[in-house]
């Protein structure tokens, strides 16, 4: 009998196995198909098999056996998508150096952590997991899918997303290794010092591996230079295979950065927070730079008090592609709300305000082509709201990943965790990581977190 | 293979000529009669005698002569097994004594650069053996023994690469007496650094790996190219054994052991193997239950640690018996009681692992990293009732850590020819009342008392025994000194036991006068846990208590755990 209740578990266990990974089949009906890039469908269906986008019309049939949602009376809208968040990963600082370009987030994934399932649960099915500010060149970032309940961590990997890489101005590093270490960069001039001593080394690197590659076929005693990985990971961003998403906050420093990039010849940067940006907008489209702000959030520190929430709206009508980011595992939960502000600041149409949190991070992150609007070819990506998702009375109703329900209100579970520790007395799963440091993690693992900073 | 049996047999030569030395022996031949053999799993053989000489099992059968110079261990109907073998333990490996920096905000003064600190520092040590590690007298290889291990792959402890796993005997004055295979696997773990030095973190960690990997490559290639080019001109490789150590594991003579405790890391190993190309072991897995597929492909060890079982479970049984046309619940104890059940809905898969993955077709053996000793019958116990045969319990102690260290040749059965590492319980091993009464290690024999049967305490004792023993240890007054992310705390912590429940104070680290009361404070023998609440966060602490001292850790759910430790300052009976 023993024996036979651990063989129902093992099968169970490699049934849910099998659900894990996979992409779904599901025929969503009659909504209000809001595309992003080809206007708002009354009345319309949207068919995804196989965990892409096949058919959107009217009176689609599907396969006998799909999945169909009725969506009449309901706004359907491509997956929100944050370019900034630190939720689901298990360290966010390696904060120790202050060029770490060769750790990658990517390694330490959490798909555990229940904000993934609050980030469905406001309709969001993409998020750019980033290193923190600690360091001026902190870590590689990993864009994760929200497939909650898959356990294994490298399931959550956006598969072929483009690398991305955190860069860090002003106040963060400085603290952190000039008050911290007592070593460079203590200053604003440091920092800047630090990225170009970091791509001239990087440089040098990829001279001394070339001159190799040439000479090792005829020379038998040519030795290549010892093996770098963070050299390897600068080297990739001069060859322009990662994105650099640099936090940022003052005018003065963004237009440095551009200088240091462009001496350098990096053009694919967005500037995350970026409070100043209103004042260098016209600079940040000249150089094709992108920015990812927040709605209204300022004045947590000193560099972050001159800011309007009018930030968005001057950079979109300035033509700089911008998004609105949550960096908090709260925020991520509204940023339709995030977005609808921007209609109060600012005069944005409604799909100008839908693109900051959809079709405009995606481009941030390189994945608009896959992602970011409903259109026939693009991943079943989708989020369900009853009353507009701009609107104060939105809620959303159903969220699905590659054509997988991993949301549903209906189905709303009061424990939702994936993962218990039998050993724990938790007084309840609510509890679970509400202190308030959880809400802004971009300084975690940072040592002098302890001293009361309240850091993005 | 074979140069490595040889090996083998070499040293037990060596061992066995040594022991024969010390002349405290009157023999060294030993004959066990009337005994069931277990002499693999499913295999048995009942009434047969076992002849033990030079550290070798010569005989094992029903018609046995016995040697006239053989001591005669009167084993009737007692039940032999071959020795157990933990696949990968610190047997014999003194924990560390942890020193935070002293340094400005708990830095390292001897660190200069934290972000490019010394090897040692930074916990990068592949290249140390167990062989100069080992104490022999280490307190953990008696324990051990008496549970019927005598082999085990022993690791160094650390960090991220502590050094290599040897394979040892579980019996010697020495390391060199205890190790039968030196250097056999480079151990790993995903471990940051201590004193905020780099690698600090896991994706610090596991950078770190495919940097020093890669550049041991190229140090391989380097130095075997120096002996066709060095006439060439070819600038001579310099010496580093940190990466040396990588040699054997990138030739494929090694495999790289990663300790994966958890599901993540158990990920986080196979994707580096994966792109590294290594051989791979992982070692004192407890959440592999997803993994099933994959572990297939990969020796793997699982832990012989499970979490806790509840203890207070008889008490609250009584008191449902009690109340029961109790009211209506609230939405408070509804929650409460949902919560418990997926907490036991939890505790189930971590007991079930073994069996779960033992139907689904995973090899494994066991390993020994991070449990009590005391804990181990336990815990195989727990797994068993939860659906684990005995015959797969035995294979993964012996034939299975046999095969994947690779000394089957050797070790795991009760064979004629192997090396006398045996067993010999009152009754079947995993019955719970049984005892272990002698253990064999490489033909030295061991012998232990059957612990006298446990009285049954009469009708109308306290739930919760007094353990007298435990309130002398543990109540009273104690200094702290705690290293929070660079902030020295110091202060008291105090315990007291009333009634069967213990509580205690911890006062306030910046000195004040207010002190915060101690929630879920347990105390196991001397480990104490208890919680703290610090303004919305939940700080667990474990403490082990030694005599006047104890140390221990205080962890903060994600952001990870520091250390304690402190004196004892006053006890109950000064005051």
């Amino acid at each position: 009998m023993k024996r036979l209740i651990i063989f129902l578990f093992a099968i169970c266990a490699i049934q849910f196995g099998f659900s894990q990974a996979e992409t779904g089949n599901i025929l969503i009906k009659n909504g209000t198909v809001i595309t992003i890039t080809g206007g708002v469908l009354e009345n319309t269906d949207v068919l995804i098999e196989n965990g892409k986008i096949k058919q959107i019309g009217e009176n689609l049939k599907a396969a006998s056996g799909t999945k169909e949602v009725d969506a009449e009376g309901m706004h359907v809208m491509p997956g929100i998508i944050d370019a900034h968040s630190h939720i689901a990963i298990d360290a966010v600082n390696e904060a120790t150096a202050p060029v770490t370009a060769e750790v990658w987030v990517g390694d330490a994934v959490n798909p555990f952590d229940v904000g993934i399932y609050r980030a469905l649960a406001g309709g969001v099915t993409i998020s750019h997991a980033m290193h923190g500010s600690a360091n001026a060149i902190g870590g590689q970032c990993q864009t994760l899918k929200h497939r909650w309940g898959v356990t294994d961590p490298m399931g959550l990997h956006m598969e072929d997303a483009p690398r991305t890489i955190k860069f860090a101005l002003g106040e963060n590093p400085m603290r952190v290794h000039g008050e911290g270490a007592k070593i460079q960069p203590s200053t604003r001039m440091g920092v800047e010092q630090v990225f170009r001593n970091a791509f001239s080394e990087a440089k040098n690197y990829m001279e001394a591996k070339a001159k190799y590659a040439k000479m090792k076929a005829s020379d038998p005693t040519a030795l290549p230079p010892k093996y770098d990985r963070r050299m390897e990971t600068m080297a990739d961003i001069l060859k322009g295979d990662i994105i650099v998403h640099c936090h940022s906050y003052r005018a003065d420093e963004i237009y440095m950065l551009m200088q240091v990039l462009g001496d350098f010849g990096v053009k694919k940067i967005c500037f995350q927070h970026v409070n100043e940006g209103f004042k260098v907008a016209p600079e940040l489209a000249e150089f094709g730079a992108m920015a990812s702000v927040f709605a209204d959030w300022w004045a947590y520190k000193f560099e972050v008090y001159y800011s309007t929430a009018y930030n968005a709206a001057i950079l979109m009508e300035n033509g700089v592609v911008t998004s609105i980011n949550s960096d908090s595992g709260e925020l991520i939960r509204h940023l339709y709300h995030e977005a609808a502000k921007t209609q109060r600041y600012g005069g944005l149409s409604d799909n100008d305000a839908l693109k900051l949190i959809t079709i405009n991070p995606a481009i941030q992150l390189g994945i608009d082509k896959r992602v970011g609007s409903i259109e026939e070819g693009k991943e079943g990506d989708i989020a369900i709201f009853k009353g507009h998702p701009l609107s104060v009375y939105a809620i959303p109703q159903m969220t699905i990943v590659d054509g997988i329900v991993r949301f549903d209100i209906k189905e709303d579970a009061p424990d939702v965790r994936l993962e218990i520790d039998p050993e724990k007395a938790m007084p309840s799963y609510m509890h679970q990581s509400s202190h308030h440091h959880d809400n802004d993690r971009c300084m975690q693992d940072v040592f002098e977190f302890f001293e009361h900073s309240h850091e993005h | 293979m074979l140069k490595q049996l040889s090996l083998i047999y070499l040293m037990l030569c060596g061992v066995v000529g040594m022991w024969a030395q010390k002349g405290a022996t009157i023999t060294n031949t030993f004959a066990l009669t009337n005994v069931t053999v277990v002499k693999s799993p499913g295999e048995t053989l009942e009434g047969a005698t076992i002849i033990v000489k030079d550290g070798l099992i010569k005989a094992v059968g029903k018609n046995v002569k016995i040697p006239f110079d053989a001591k005669q261990i009167k084993a009737d109907s007692m039940f032999v097994y071959a020795g157990f073998i933990s696949g990968a333990s610190h047997i014999g490996i003194p924990k560390v004594e942890k020193k935070e920096g002293t340094g400005r905000r708990g830095r390292d003064p001897d660190v200069k650069d934290p972000g490019n600190p010394p090897n040692a520092k930074a916990g990068i040590q592949p290249e140390r053996s167990v062989r100069d590690l080992v104490k022999a007298d280490d307190k953990s290889i008696a324990e051990m023994r008496k549970l019927g291990f005598t082999a085990a792959q022993v690791m160094p402890r650390g960090r991220m690469l502590p050094g290599k796993g040897s394979l040892l005997f579980l019996a010697g004055d020495s390391g060199n007496e205890m190790v039968a295979q030196e250097d056999i696997s480079l151990f790993a773990q995903l471990q940051g650094a201590s004193g905020r030095i780099y690698p600090s973190t896991v994706i610090g960690v596991m950078s770190k790996l495919r940097d020093l990997y890669h550049q041991a490559e190229q140090a391989k290639a380097h130095s075997e190219s120096y002996g066709k080019n060095a006439a060439a001109g070819m600038r001579r490789p310099t010496s580093d054994p940190v990466l040396e150590a990588f040699f054997p594991v990138i030739a494929g003579d090694q495999n790289l052991v990663m300790k994966a405790v958890n599901a993540k890391d158990i990920s986080r190993a196979l994707a580096l193997q994966k792109e590294l190309g290594y051989r791979l072991t992982l070692v004192d897995v407890k959440q592999g239950w997803d993994y099933a597929d994959k572990l297939k492909n990969t020796p793997v060890m699982l832990s012989l640690d499970l979490p806790a079982a509840k203890k207070e479970e008889k008490k609250k049984e009584a008191k449902e018996d009690e109340d029961e046309e109790k009211k209506e619940l609230t939405i408070a104890e509804k929650e409460m009681e949902a919560l418990e059940a997926r907490r036991a809905k939890a505790m189930e898969q971590y007991e079930t692992q073994a069996a779960v993955l033992a139907i689904k077709g995973v090899e494994y053996g066991f390993s020994t990293l991070n449990v009590k000793a005391k804990d181990i019958r336990a815990n195989i116990g727990r797994m068993i009732k939860a659906g684990l045969t005995e015959e797969q319990a035995l294979a993964a102690l012996t034939t299975i850590p046999a095969k994947m260290l690779g000394i089957d040749k050797v070790a795991g059965t009760v064979e004629k020819g192997k090396v006398a590492n045996l067993l010999v319980s009152d009754s079947p091993y995993f019955e719970k009342d049984s005892n272990v009464r002698y253990v064999f290690v490489d033909g030295q024999l061991f012998e232990y008392d059957a612990k006298p049967k446990k009285k049954k305490k009469a009708a109308g004792d306290a739930d919760a025994p007094v353990d007298k023993a435990a309130i002398n240890k543990i109540a009273g007054e104690w200094s702290y000194n705690m290293n929070a992310m660079g902030q020295q705390m110091k202060g008291t912590l105090t315990f007291s036991h009333e009634d069967g429940s213990w509580s205690g104070t911890m006062s306030d680290p910046q000195g004040s006068d207010e002190a915060e009361d101690l929630s879920d404070v347990e105390v196991d023998d001397s480990t104490v846990t208890f919680t703290i609440d610090a303004g919305g966060m939940t700080v667990e602490f474990e403490l082990d208590f030694d005599g006047k001292d104890y140390q221990g850790t205080a962890s903060v759910g994600a952001m990870g755990s520091f250390e304690i430790d402190g004196k004892r300052t006053a006890d109950p009976e000064n005051e």
